[in-house]
């Protein structure tokens, strides 16, 4: 640093020098150094400066914007304790978690003098409590130590009695479940410390204003039955598991959500984790065929199909390097009806190439298939799309593989196609108005009812037909995906469908998870033989607790005589007495 | 450059709003109604007990800043050795008649109000330092011989507080007075020598830390270490400003202050209020006031013409600065939790009256650099 010497600025003295440097200016025309030192120093404070302050930044954002809203709630956990958490009740107010108060008993180790004397006291009034396990801890000196849980109002009064000092009641509160496993998934359970930990119970924590009674749409009737029907199957056909959503197609409520293995709500710990697993709102599968309904739908809705239209379903379909085949192949041109009852690949695929690759999506889309679903239960699973939209995706897409969905979600749009068109957001909170968007016209949708009517009198779904409930729906039979393509032998196989026909008001999908054939079903494993037929059991049993009339018929053969004349089974047809919800 | 000056202003005299930086004061006094306000909030929508008192001492404050800033720059100029000889006695004074609050001896009762003298001696320090630095010449300011008299200027003060205890004001008083040397241009490896004998020092330090200083050092390299104590601020600050979000809880409707999840909230912490409240726009709009306060100071800084009245500036700007970035990085988790005041917004008598009149010495100068610029 060369400086040429300057007059030295001086304390005190010469003020006119300290504050004027013009006079230095003029003297030697050379700047103060000290200040232009100062001022690179400043330059490089000001970069200091901004750099911190964009660091401050994006803390801030960080904290405010990306980091998870649960940890917002950690710092609640202690108020909420004195909240008393609301009870949760079905549809009709019975009661699926509610909270009772349990004296617990304890001691502050260091006043307890003789321990062994205390312990031998407390066995005659608490006598299931743990004597060997007291007399370890009242030996030692911790303030608090737990003896025992659950004291009755005398075993209360006995302790009180003792007159102990060092003894310590302490009331509470513990959440109970008195529908145990049924609705396991559903309300879930707490922490012993009243934190949410699943289902509506965790639910509850987000929830800003609590109301005593929590009120779902869930019938625990029909719940019950669910389960049991569908435990029933599971059974029956060794099934690893399954899953039944029971739903009002006109408003989107969930009435009941069975998804087995479950567990005892009031000890979640005592089974295995992965039965907390809920299969029907988390787990995301390839659901195949029951999808060929939503392929159909869009084709007639984008016009480019015709209902009287053929296709030939004769030969394999080559897909770039793919190879589409049918199952149980019809050898004829199939119209978009018979597409769906017989459930042709073939078929399905080129009534999914008729329309243009972005439509297909957009559809997809509207149903709700690609995206998480906003539902009360925090654990929902996320859809697996395909990455890229090619023929190969959009052909395995058209009949509902390549692509996995949560079985919710397959209900959903299911229902949509069923109801008149609209779709429903599920819900598990009773709706003043119901809120749905159209996603197909009414008049396809009524077409797709027929279809589906058609698929339990003549086609795959026979077997999930009730006597005088009418039942519609598709069956469904995709092997499980395995290392490196699909495993043969293991089937995921579904029954999405609704009832009454004329106008469906409840729609159902039952899954089952490798259900093995049985001498009953000539050891096949395909949907017809298994999920159709508990979907039938559990029609059976759900529809007159929900209390929908059994209709009486139009005679079978002149209905079956007009399909044959049609080729399509008019509207005109469904002139059974209207069902009353 | 000129704009607040007109001719009636002569040699520095006074005349009242004559040169004066408006919207320097305007800023300062909106930051301080951000303080109240959130105050006001903190005390769950009461002007009792914090932000009637922070308003009551804004006021008082910013009365004393334009007296401050009425003063003759030769007053402050040859009065920089007595300031902060004054103070340094008045340090001393608190250790000998100093009052106790929360184990901490840093507070003289005056009677009227309870003064914290290591707040003010920082801004006697930066007076001392920058006269020190006006009185010898830029080539000579890195010569050893010329290291001594800064040295004591700073070491002597920050012996008395260390001594209080005030990890906070210490720290804060440190970095000020390196600030100034920095700002002053002091050779680089003074700085680099420094460094590697503070980092030499550290186990020495930390010997003669009080347990709880240890442990919030501790407790900032990982507050889950202990998430219901030491590590409770952090962990439940963080929180706060988090369940903030994009635009706040509104205005007095923050939960997680409110339902005394944080100690210190109106102190310290008073940010996490803030931010709960006002989320992440209302944030950065403070932000943005404070960053607006900075650059100003910066920009008159650079218009000083003497090393004086820079250093001064810029020691004053730089000294703000510091606090306003731990306090900030402390509430946020990113610095550890050694309780440093946000400047104008936290409560507290000393460190708002101190930061108001170092905005009014910035003032006086200011408006006399231009009254001499625009004479010349």
């Amino acid at each position: 640093m060369k400086h040429a010497k300057l007059p030295l600025v001086t304390a005190g003295g010469d003020w006119a020098g300290v504050m004027n440097v013009h006079a230095v200016r003029r003297a030697g025309n050379v700047a103060n150094h000290g200040v232009e030192q100062t001022g690179a120093r400043l330059r490089l404070a000001r970069i200091m400066f901004v750099l911190v302050f964009a660091v401050l930044g994006g803390r801030l954002a960080q904290l405010t914007l990306a980091e998870d809203p649960q940890r917002a709630r950690v710092g609640m956990a202690d108020s909420e304790v004195q909240v008393p958490r609301p009870a949760i009740t079905d549809r009709n107010g019975v009661v699926l978690a509610s909270q009772i108060y349990l004296t617990t008993l304890g001691a502050n180790a260091s006043e307890i003098q003789n321990g062994d004397a205390v312990v031998d006291q407390l066995r005659a009034i608490v006598p299931d409590m743990n004597a060997q396990r007291a007399r370890r801890l009242l030996a030692g000196t911790r303030h608090y130590v737990e003896l025992a849980k659950g004291l009755t109002p005398v075993q209360k009064r006995a302790v009180l009695n003792l007159g102990n000092p060092g003894l310590k009641l302490r009331r509470e509160a513990q959440r109970v479940y008195p529908s145990g496993s049924v609705a396991a998934h559903v309300v879930g359970f707490s922490s012993t410390d009243m934190q949410g930990l699943m289902g509506l119970e965790r639910r509850l924590d987000a929830q800003v204003q609590m109301s005593p009674v929590f009120e779902t749409t869930l019938d625990i009737r029909v719940q019950h039955a669910v389960r049991e029907s569908l435990s029933a199957a599971i059974g029956k056909f060794s099934a690893k598991g399954g899953g039944a959503i029971l739903m009002d197609a006109t408003n989107g409520e969930i009435l009941a959500l069975v998804s087995l293995p479950d567990f005892d709500i009031n000890r979640p710990s005592a089974m295995p984790i992965s039965r907390h697993f809920n299969a029907m709102t988390m787990g995301v599968y390839e659901l195949g065929s029951i999808f060929k309904v939503m392929t159909a739908a869009m084709a007639l809705e984008s016009g480019e199909v015709k209902l009287d239209e053929t296709f030939d379903t004769r030969a394999p379909l080559e897909i770039g390097a793919a190879t589409i085949r049918d199952v149980h192949g019809e050898k004829r041109p199939l119209t978009p009806r018979e597409i769906v009852i017989h459930s042709s690949n073939i078929g399905s695929v080129q009534l999914a190439l008729r329309v243009s690759d972005v439509a297909h999506y957009d559809f997809m889309e509207k149903l709700g298939l690609t995206q998480r679903l906003q539902f009360e239960l925090p654990e929902t699973g996320a859809p697996l799309m395909p990455v890229r939209w090619t023929d190969i995706e959009r052909a395995t897409t058209s009949f509902g593989h390549g692509f996995s969905v949560t079985p919710l979600h397959a209900l959903v749009a299911g229902a949509a196609m069923v109801n008149g068109g609209v779709l429903y957001p599920p819900r598990l909170t009773r709706a003043e108005v119901a809120v749905g968007t159209r996603v197909i016209s009414e008049p396809t949708s009524m077409v797709l009812r027929d279809m589906m009517r058609d698929v339990v009198t003549i086609g795959t779904g026979k077997k999930a037909n009730v006597v005088g409930y009418d039942v519609i729906g598709k069956t469904g039979s995709a092997n499980k995906p395995a290392r490196g393509g699909y495993d043969d032998d293991a089937l995921i196989t579904s029954f999405l469908g609704a009832f009454p026909h004329s106008n469906p008001r409840y729609a159902l999908l039952v899954m089952l998870d490798e259900p093995q054939g049985i001498p009953e079903t000539h050891n096949l494993t395909l949907a017809g033989w298994n999920a159709a037929p508990t979907a039938a059991e559990i029609i059976a049993r759900a529809a007159p607790l929900l209390g929908v009339r059994p209709a009486l018929h139009a005679p079978k053969a002149a209905r079956e005589k007009i399909a044959a004349e049609t080729d399509m089974p008019s509207l005109a047809l469904t002139t059974e007495v209207p069902h009353a919800p | 450059m000129s704009l607040n000056t007109t001719g009636s202003a002569r040699e520095g005299a006074f005349v009242f709003g004559q040169g004066l930086n408006w919207f320097l004061i305007l800023t300062v006094f909106l930051l301080g109604l951000v303080g109240v306000g959130t105050l006001y909030s903190a005390a769950g929508g009461s002007f009792d007990p914090w932000a009637w008192r922070h308003g009551v001492r804004l006021i008082i404050g910013i009365f004393l800043m334009l007296a401050v800033a009425a003063l003759d720059v030769r007053v402050l100029y040859n009065g920089a050795y007595f300031i902060f000889g004054g103070l340094l006695l008045l340090l001393l004074s608190v250790q000998l008649f100093g009052d106790v609050t929360m184990g901490a001896k840093r507070w003289l009762d005056l009677g009227i109000v309870t003064v914290q003298p290591s707040e003010f001696i920082r801004l006697g320090m930066i007076l001392a330092l920058a006269r020190f630095y006006q009185s010898i010449h830029q080539d000579v300011v890195s010569h050893f011989q010329n290291l001594f008299v800064p040295a004591l200027i700073i070491l002597v003060p920050v012996m008395l507080i260390i001594n209080q205890p005030d990890l906070g004001t210490t720290i804060m008083l440190a970095v000020s007075g390196i600030g100034v040397l920095f700002l002053a241009g002091l050779n680089w490896r003074y700085f680099a020598v420094g460094a590697v004998a503070i980092v030499a020092t550290v186990p020495l330090v930390w010997q003669r830390l009080f347990d709880y200083q240890k442990e919030r050092v501790l407790v900032f390299l990982n507050p889950e270490r202990d998430p219901l104590g030491a590590g409770y601020h952090i962990i439940q600050s963080k929180i706060g400003i988090g369940s903030g979000g994009m635009f706040g809880k509104g205005f007095s409707e923050g939960t997680q202050s409110r339902l005394n999840f944080l100690p210190e909230k109106h102190t310290d912490f008073v940010f996490t209020i803030y931010a709960e409240e006002m989320g992440f726009v209302g944030s950065v709009l403070l932000l943005v006031l404070f960053v607006l306060l900075l650059v100003q100071l910066a920009f008159i800084a650079n218009q000083m013409r003497s090393q004086f009245a820079r250093l001064v500036v810029a020691g004053i700007g730089f000294s703000l600065f510091v606090y306003i970035f731990i306090n900030l990085a402390m509430v946020m988790g990113l610095a550890p939790v050694v309780g440093v005041p946000l400047p104008f917004i936290s409560y507290g008598g000393t460190s708002m009256l101190t930061f108001l009149i170092s905005i009014g010495v910035v003032l006086s100068l200011e408006r006399q650099v231009r009254v001499e610029m625009s004479r010349g």
